[in-house]
């Protein structure tokens, strides 16, 4: 009687845990997202880890400047208030520190770190965890002790490292992996700078180099959710807001060609000064945490005097917005802010140079405003637009990048009636820069980065090359809750059917496990080799990606799977839009070695 | 995304008395039935690889019948044959008794309509006065009849 009794409870599970499973996959298969589709979903969580990245790591720099000054916020007030001695000493512990941080990791961490600039454009999308983050925390002591320096460097790379980790924990593809660090970059740039369009333009046209909706679409995405996360907690200001001052008289339209004439060979001379300063200080015969130390000891005489140059500049872009400096200090400020730069990025600081560069070309755009007034008496040149206009354009030479400089400055300042002078400045200075034939900002990282599959030519690339190691796949014995319960692992919409010897017998389409979930008695009844098709295509590793697209033409698979061919054992697959996005990115490469 | 179109089967063969002991003699008795629906390479396969199917998990249903079946070259037709046994054939390990066994030939490329057939198969047979109806037909004829009346069978 007991035994009856265990066995009908037993029964009474089973029906429910199968009843349970059919209505799962039954959402699963309304719900389920392609694999295009499913990008856009991994792209929103790459923009959260962004933007919890961008503000963990402002967190982290407020908490360390307050441990060398004990105070918080900007670092030209911060400095003002600090005593003569103060100045010196805040920024030498800090490049120290750095040195530091940098010469005992080395140690532990052996690996390169690679850029996220280098993973996305050059590499497969990845980014070494242990060498970023002791980059990253090297970055940290320099910026928050006041190094002029940016921070949108570190806190990219930090951003790329965390949707790397996640392509890296999903098994990803490489050009799924690349795209969804590309991601993490515009996540990491729109949480930085509160421009979400800028983020996504910036990574879209300097490290992807196109626009195609395949890539934007999921760089949008990212970089609009780091942008929300950004604004709800109450940082929503644009970075540069300044009131009046848009040019009113078509004669004080002619300046910004001219402005940004000037500054695309400011940019180049500026990139050789970078490049030359990292060559001279990087030899001098000291080790690397003596060699930070003595640039911040520089730094903070240099602030003994002008508070001015500490920090990556956003307090001075400010006050140039707001006019507050007369043209004398402003050069001074000029010549002074290029002398830091150098002095911190020479002597290897880890940061970036992105908001120096802004300031930069905010001194160019006073200076010429000022200037103008002088020599063409009765004519307004507002000073603050010309010094927006000289930021777009410094940047658009700098990185190359006209249509980013613009949507980027427009997003800091939020000044629409801007944008028609932003975008002749940014365009000149484009153009003149390229005429100079000069380098651009990014230009070494993708010069001495990893090469990697995708700068091959097309002929010399095989399925073996993006194929994903790891394939959902079940026994040819499987019973069909077996099979449910893979579908609804996350197996994706195709489930291989192998033999015990590894060898591939068929696969399982989502679709046609769905209907046979209602009748209980089928689910029981039904294994994996009822439902396999055994005809679809399967690739080999060696094929070609001609091949593999043809292939793909004859299914509507989203992935396929890939076999030895000796063998027949399956090894992995290979998804269609990880197919699409290798040839998009091979055919882009070869255009360009062609162009070039 | 399966490209595959829903297809009825061809109703073949119907063998109202079965004279095997076994699921595995049921197999070939009706095996040897479909012959003439097959050409030769297929019909010389059908009882090994209705077999194979047969050893990796039995095929047997609660409601006292087996779905024996051979997925074919995709040349072979979409079929089914039907056998009664009115005091049962022991089948699978656990020697259930099966009272109506229906072997199925199945194009490669057939899942899904192979799939649609033995669920309203099992769904028919579910019924207990559909199944006594079945079972107490007088000959051949009549269960085909029956059958066609009640399935979606060409």
């Amino acid at each position: 009687m007991k035994e009856k009794e265990s066995w009908q409870v037993s029964a009474g599970t089973a029906a429910a845990q199968l009843r349970r499973l059919q209505l799962s996959l039954k959402l699963l298969l309304r719900l389920l997202p392609s694999d295009r589709q499913a990008i856009y979903f991994w792209a929103a969580l790459v923009g959260l880890l962004g933007a919890a990245t961008a503000i963990g790591f402002q967190a982290c720099i407020n908490r360390i400047q307050w441990f060398l000054t004990g105070q918080q916020g900007s670092f030209v007030e911060i400095f003002r208030t600090l005593e003569p001695w103060q100045r010196v000493a805040v920024p030498t512990v800090g490049g120290l520190c750095a040195g530091l941080v940098l010469m005992m990791g080395a140690r532990y961490v052996r690996t390169r770190a690679t850029d996220y600039m280098e993973a996305v454009a050059l590499g497969d999308g990845t980014v070494p965890m242990q060498a970023s983050l002791l980059r990253s925390g090297a970055a940290l002591f320099s910026i928050a002790s006041g190094a002029s320096i940016g921070r949108e460097g570190p806190l990219v790379q930090l951003a790329g490292v965390a949707a790397s980790v996640l392509g890296r924990f999903r098994s990803m593809a490489p050009p799924k992996r690349r795209l969804l660090v590309a991601c993490g970059a515009s996540a990491g740039m729109a949480a930085a700078y509160h421009a979400p369009l800028g983020g996504a333009f910036f990574v879209a046209e300097i490290v992807l180099g196109s626009f195609a909706m395949e890539s934007l679409g999921p760089l949008l995405i990212s970089s609009a959710v780091a942008a929300l996360v950004v604004k709800s907690l109450g940082n929503s200001e644009p970075l540069f807001y300044f009131t009046g001052g848009a040019p009113e008289s078509l004669t004080s339209y002619l300046l910004y060609p001219l402005l940004g004439c000037i500054c695309g060979i400011a940019a180049n001379v500026w990139m050789k000064l970078l490049k030359e300063s990292r060559y001279r200080l990087g030899a001098l015969p000291v080790p690397l945490w003596v060699r930070l130390g003595l640039g911040g000891a520089l730094i903070g005489l240099i602030a003994m005097r002008w508070p001015e140059i500490t920090g990556n500049g956003s307090t001075v872009i400010r006050g140039m917005l707001a006019d507050e400096y007369l043209w004398g200090f402003v050069a001074l400020l000029l010549v002074l802010k290029i002398c830091a730069t150098c002095i911190v990025f020479g002597s290897g600081a880890v940061g970036g140079v992105f908001t120096p560069s802004l300031m930069i070309g905010a001194s160019l755009g006073v200076l010429m405003a000022k200037m103008a007034s002088v020599l063409i008496p009765g004519v307004s040149f507002p000073s603050n637009a010309l010094a927006l206009a000289g930021m777009a354009a410094l940047l658009a030479a700098v990185a190359q990048a006209p249509v980013t400089a613009i949507i980027m400055l427009f997003e800091m300042s939020l000044r629409y009636d801007m944008i028609l002078p932003l975008s002749i400045a940014a365009v000149s200075a484009y153009a003149v820069n390229k005429a100079l034939h000069s380098d651009s900002l990014y230009e070494e990282s993708l010069r001495l980065g990893p090469r990697s599959v995708f700068d091959k030519p097309l002929a010399e690339v095989f399925v073996q090359d993006i194929l994903r190691p790891s394939t959902a796949h079940v026994p040819l014995t499987a019973p069909f809750k077996d099979i449910a319960k893979a579908f609804l692992a996350g197996a994706g919409r195709e489930i291989r059917v192998i033999n015990n010897k590894g060898q591939l017998l068929g696969e399982i389409l989502l679709p046609d496990v769905e209907p046979y979930l209602r009748e209980e008695t089928l689910a029981q009844t039904v294994i994996a080799s009822d439902l396999m098709h055994e005809n679809l295509p399967r690739l080999l590793p060696s094929m070609g990606l001609p091949l593999a697209l043809e292939a793909f033409s004859h299914t509507q698979a989203e992935s396929l799977p890939v076999v030895e061919a000796l063998n027949g054992k399956l090894i992995g697959s290979v998804g269609r839009s990880d197919l699409f996005l290798t040839l998009a990115e091979l055919t882009r490469r070869e255009q360009t070695r062609q162009r070039e | 995304m399966s490209s595959e179109r829903a297809t009825a089967p061809l109703l073949g063969a119907i063998l109202p008395e079965m004279g095997a002991q076994d699921s595995f003699g049921a197999i070939e008795e009706l095996s040897s039935l479909m012959a003439e629906y097959l050409s030769g390479e297929n019909a010389m396969k059908l009882t090994a690889v209705a077999l194979a199917r047969e050893s990796l998990a039995s095929t047997y249903l609660e409601c006292e019948i087996a779905l024996p079946h051979a997925r074919m070259a995709d040349s072979a037709p979409f079929c089914v044959s039907v056998g009664r046994s009115r005091k049962g054939i022991p089948w699978g390990a656990e020697g259930h008794l099966a009272h109506l066994v229906f072997l199925s030939v199945v194009p490669a490329s057939f899942a899904t309509s192979y799939l649609g057939f033995i669920r309203s198969v099992a769904l028919l047979m579910k019924d207990k006065t559909k199944r006594e109806a079945l079972l107490s037909q007088p000959d051949d004829k009549a269960m085909k009849q029956w059958l066609r009346a009640n399935l979606a069978l060409i």
